[in-house]
């Protein structure tokens, strides 16, 4: 489904992302750990089309297409969706209002007709019930005023109506208590199915005991220096990252 | 000479004023105009208007401004017409409160004041509760560079709840320059609702100056819109006469090309226990200039006074510019005040998460102006047109 291929970034000039090899296929989970500025997020941030990351070397592909080369709206289209660390508040601008255009632009990008404002709505309220969204959140504006939680779980929300084949949490989990992380991670689990896809960016083991992944990376200093299954996020927990310390790179 | 000459070549307009710091009276009267006669007067064609429908209000029009109205009538709880006609048969309100609450020290203020009545008299009386919203419709239309001036008077009876639109728009390809008075008295308990929308072409310049004077237990809600004109001057002070007054001052202004918007507000808070409220944005495209100068005084006597003021100002490019000055004077020392003033740019961090939903930026960009400009749209209480001035900006903002 997407294949990095010998990623570089820069960000203001600093090499962040130093040779990133990665590929996920449909229906798997993909966890990415790593100590504090590693460049896990500037990796999520980078396959979403950040334009303050410049790229210096190698591709993604992404479903045969050359990711690099689009617009971060025609990404979203084509399926890629990011939940953000730190979603960000938009004054002014109802929940309902960023819904309906997000939506339209991606029936537009399918050649599909607008949605009915009855058809929408009632989307809205199911992808709600599903995601255990508080429906007056709704009608308020994008994220303002929302607490921690919540924000989180408008990700999930998000998420879930617009139905991406390739979902990236970049820490979905921090700033959550654990009745929170629950309810967020059962809502990812409902979204999953063998033909979409999930990278979770995360610092700790907690949220992969909710959201069971495949495999798990490593990445330190811009690169990733181990992959292995389930097992490797246990043993991150046990002996922390002080160990990568020794690690040639 | 005729009278715009005289006022052109008279020494006041050379008079420094901080208050027109931005925006010189010597700018302002700038070029040659011929000032209108109150014998010409115009009929409005229907065409001129036809874009703003709000089905059920009243409306009465002026046209460069003498009011149309040959009468004066009684319809949905207002009282309504011409402030010539109201001179006669509402003599008694017309003198009690005609050219009092005006500041005859503000050059246009005096100016309009030595003008005959022409504008628009509307009273409500006390205890009435109006169904149906006013609408006044100020045309301009000239074939000619003109001068106009309008008085208005409002008076709003004790108890009274009224709510009233005032429309400003110029079907003209001439350069006309309107100078409008307004005169405002809301009474004990009455609740207003009023809106000012300048809505005209880049040739014209237009000065407004608008007094209130609130009494106790009034609640004013006032908001001033700026979509068109190449030069607006508002003047807008609030007087708080009495105790337990309550005010909410809004103001929104979208400009472009080289439109020069200039909002001077003056809230005085003479009594105690009033509160105020006063908002004003601005988007500023192009080679715009919007300057926004609020002053709110607090006197020795206006103990428990609250007053928040705030301005915010979002830059769409390089060549637009932006002077803002908040004030506040506060000489009583048992009060809540706020003041502060933003500049920015549209929010990056905003578009990014609106494009990574899949959202064109051009779009996002649209959807965020929005939602800036309905924070002021959403205070208005006729919800008909509140759409109406949201499609009206996305339209402007979508040209842009």
């Amino acid at each position: 489904m997407i294949k990095i291929t010998d990623l570089h970034a820069n960000v203001e000039g600093k090499e962040i992302l130093r040779g990133i090899n990665l590929e996920v296929r449909p229906g798997e989970v993909h966890a990415i750990m790593g100590p504090n500025g590693s460049g896990k997020s500037t990796l999520a941030s980078v396959i979403a089309g950040r334009d303050n990351f410049e790229v210096t070397q190698g591709e993604i592909e992404f479903e045969g297409k050359n990711l690099l080369e689009m617009s971060p709206e025609d990404r979203a289209n084509a399926g890629i969706f990011l939940s953000f660390q730190y979603p960000v508040e938009i004054p002014g601008v109802s929940m309902t209002n960023f819904m309906k255009a997000a939506v339209n632009e991606q029936r537009k990008y399918k050649g599909l007709e607008p949605l009915k404002a009855a058809e929408f709505l009632k989307m809205m309220r199911e992808k709600a019930a599903l995601t255990g969204m508080d429906s007056a959140l709704i009608s308020r504006p994008v994220n303002e005023g929302f607490s921690g939680g919540e924000k989180k779980r408008n990700e999930i929300f998000q998420m879930a109506i617009l139905e991406p084949k390739l979902a990236i949490l970049d820490e979905t989990d921090s700033g959550l208590d654990i009745d929170a992380l629950k309810i967020v991670s059962e809502g990812v689990n409902k979204l999953k199915s063998p033909d979409n896809a999930l990278i979770l960016v995360t610092h700790y083991q907690r949220l992969l005991d909710y959201i069971v992944p495949d495999f798990v990376h490593v990445l330190y200093k811009g690169k990733i220096v181990k992959s292995a299954g389930k097992e490797l996020a246990l043993e991150l927990e046990k002996k922390g990252y002080d160990w990568l310390k020794n690690l040639e790179i | 000479m005729n009278k715009f000459d005289i006022i052109k070549n008279s020494e006041f307009l050379n008079l420094k004023q901080e208050k027109y710091k931005y925006t010189p009276l010597t700018d302002i009267f700038e070029g040659e105009y011929v000032p209108v006669s109150l014998d010409d007067r115009k009929k409005p064609a229907e065409s001129d208007f036809c874009e703003i429908k709000i089905d059920d209000a009243i409306k009465i029009y002026t046209v460069n401004g003498v009011c149309v109205s040959d009468e004066i009538k009684s319809e949905g709880g207002f009282v309504y017409g011409s402030l010539a006609l109201a001179a006669k048969e509402h003599k008694d309100l017309v003198e009690k409160y005609c050219n009092r609450l005006a500041d005859n020290t503000d050059l246009p203020t005096a100016l309009n004041i030595t003008a005959v009545f022409s504008g628009v008299f509307v009273a409500v009386d006390p205890g009435v509760k109006t169904t149906r919203p006013l609408m006044i419709i100020n045309i301009i239309d000239a074939d000619s560079n003109i001068f106009s001036q309008q008085h208005n008077l409002f008076v709003f009876g004790e108890n009274s709840v009224a709510e009233v639109i005032e429309y400003n728009i110029g079907v003209s390809d001439a350069s006309t320059l309107a100078n409008n008075l307004s005169e405002t008295v809301i009474k004990s308990n009455a609740q207003v609702d009023f809106v000012r929308v300048h809505d005209k072409g880049l040739l014209s310049k237009h000065i407004s100056s608008d007094y209130s004077r609130q009494y106790s237990g009034s609640s004013f809600n006032c908001t001033n819109i700026v979509l068109g004109g190449g030069l607006v001057r508002q003047n807008t002070e609030l007087h708080l006469a009495e105790k337990h007054c309550y005010s909410n001052l809004y103001g929104l202004v979208v400009a472009g090309d080289k439109q020069h918007v200039d909002n001077y507000t003056f809230i005085d808070h003479a009594m105690p226990e009033c509160q105020s409220n006063e908002l004003y944005k601005s988007i500023v495209n192009d080679k715009a200039v919007n300057i926004f100068n609020g002053r709110i005084l607090v006197r020795p006597d206006a103990q428990k006074t609250i007053a928040f003021q705030s301005n915010k100002n979002v830059l769409l490019n390089t060549g637009a510019r932006i002077y803002t000055k908040p004030q506040l004077e506060i000489y009583a020392d048992d009060v809540k005040c706020s003041h502060g003033a933003t500049v920015g740019q549209l929010n990056e961090d905003a578009l990014f998460y609106m494009q990574s939903r899949g959202i064109n930026k051009s779009t996002a960009q649209l959807l965020l102006m929005s939602g800036f400009a309905n924070e002021i749209l959403s205070k208005i209480k006729n919800p008909a047109f509140q759409e109406f001035l949201l499609s009206r900006i996305e339209k402007i903002l979508i040209h842009r």
